[in-house]
């Protein structure tokens, strides 16, 4: 399990992040996305891989390894936080069992530090996937357009 | 067939957060599927153009019968 005292930096004092693998830096999901970023964590597990699933980005060290994986030509698993938005980090100091017993200043000022930045990265990506399953429009990006029905 | 996007939930107090204000920026119909208290079927996913699971490591576990409609 990873350290309770903080959920943005590891028990070495290192801000947790996600390294994008080559696959992961071709996918459309995370184009535009740095090939390094750093991520809110609010597990100690992971996801284990099998054949099936295509590894796009992990976390450094053992803990939390498999962050985000693909299990389809539009289904993916994202276990770190990107769709976190500063209210809903607010409302889990709150709602979470551990977070509620951390240093809510300490925790707030450390989001705070990378929100922006984690804000732009969580919206390329979330626009990239509604792109990915044609429920926005955009014609630079060149997708399988297939529906999942259609795909077996 | 009408676009559609479905979002598994694993734990009441997470939220799809940045996700859902895009979709509601878009006026994208989703469906927000709570696995404490309801399940996913095969037509569930059928019907879905995408799939996203947000959170835990949990989420994967209902993937698993999907496999053959995620298969290429």
């Amino acid at each position: 399990m990873p350290d309770k005292r903080n959920r943005l930096f590891d028990p070495d004092g290192n801000r947790y992040a996600v390294k994008l693998s080559q696959q992961g830096l071709n996918d459309p999901l995370l184009s535009s996305i740095p090939a390094t970023v750093p991520v809110f964590q609010l597990h100690g597990q992971t996801v284990e891989l099998n054949e099936r699933i295509i590894l796009l980005g992990s976390g450094a060290g053992s803990q939390c390894r498999n962050q985000i994986v693909k299990v389809g030509p539009k289904a993916y698993g994202l276990q770190c936080h990107f769709e976190m938005t500063p209210a809903l980090f607010s409302s889990w100091l709150d709602l979470d069992n551990d977070l509620r017993n951390m240093n809510h200043d300490c925790l707030e000022s450390e989001f705070a530090e990378i929100s922006e930045r984690y804000l732009s990265i969580g919206l390329t990506l979330f626009r990239n996937f509604l792109r990915l399953a044609e429920l926005i429009c955009d014609p630079l990006l060149n997708t399988e357009t297939k529906p999942f029905s259609e795909l077996i | 067939m009408q676009q559609h996007l479905l979002i598994p939930q694993h734990f009441d107090h997470e939220r799809p957060g940045l996700l859902l204000q895009l979709l509601e920026e878009h006026s994208i119909p989703v469906d927000i599927v709570n696995l404490a208290q309801d399940s996913i079927s095969k037509a569930d996913i059928s019907k879905s153009s995408a799939v996203v699971a947000l959170g835990g490591p949990r989420l994967t576990i209902p993937i698993e019968p999907w496999e053959g409609n995620l298969k290429t």
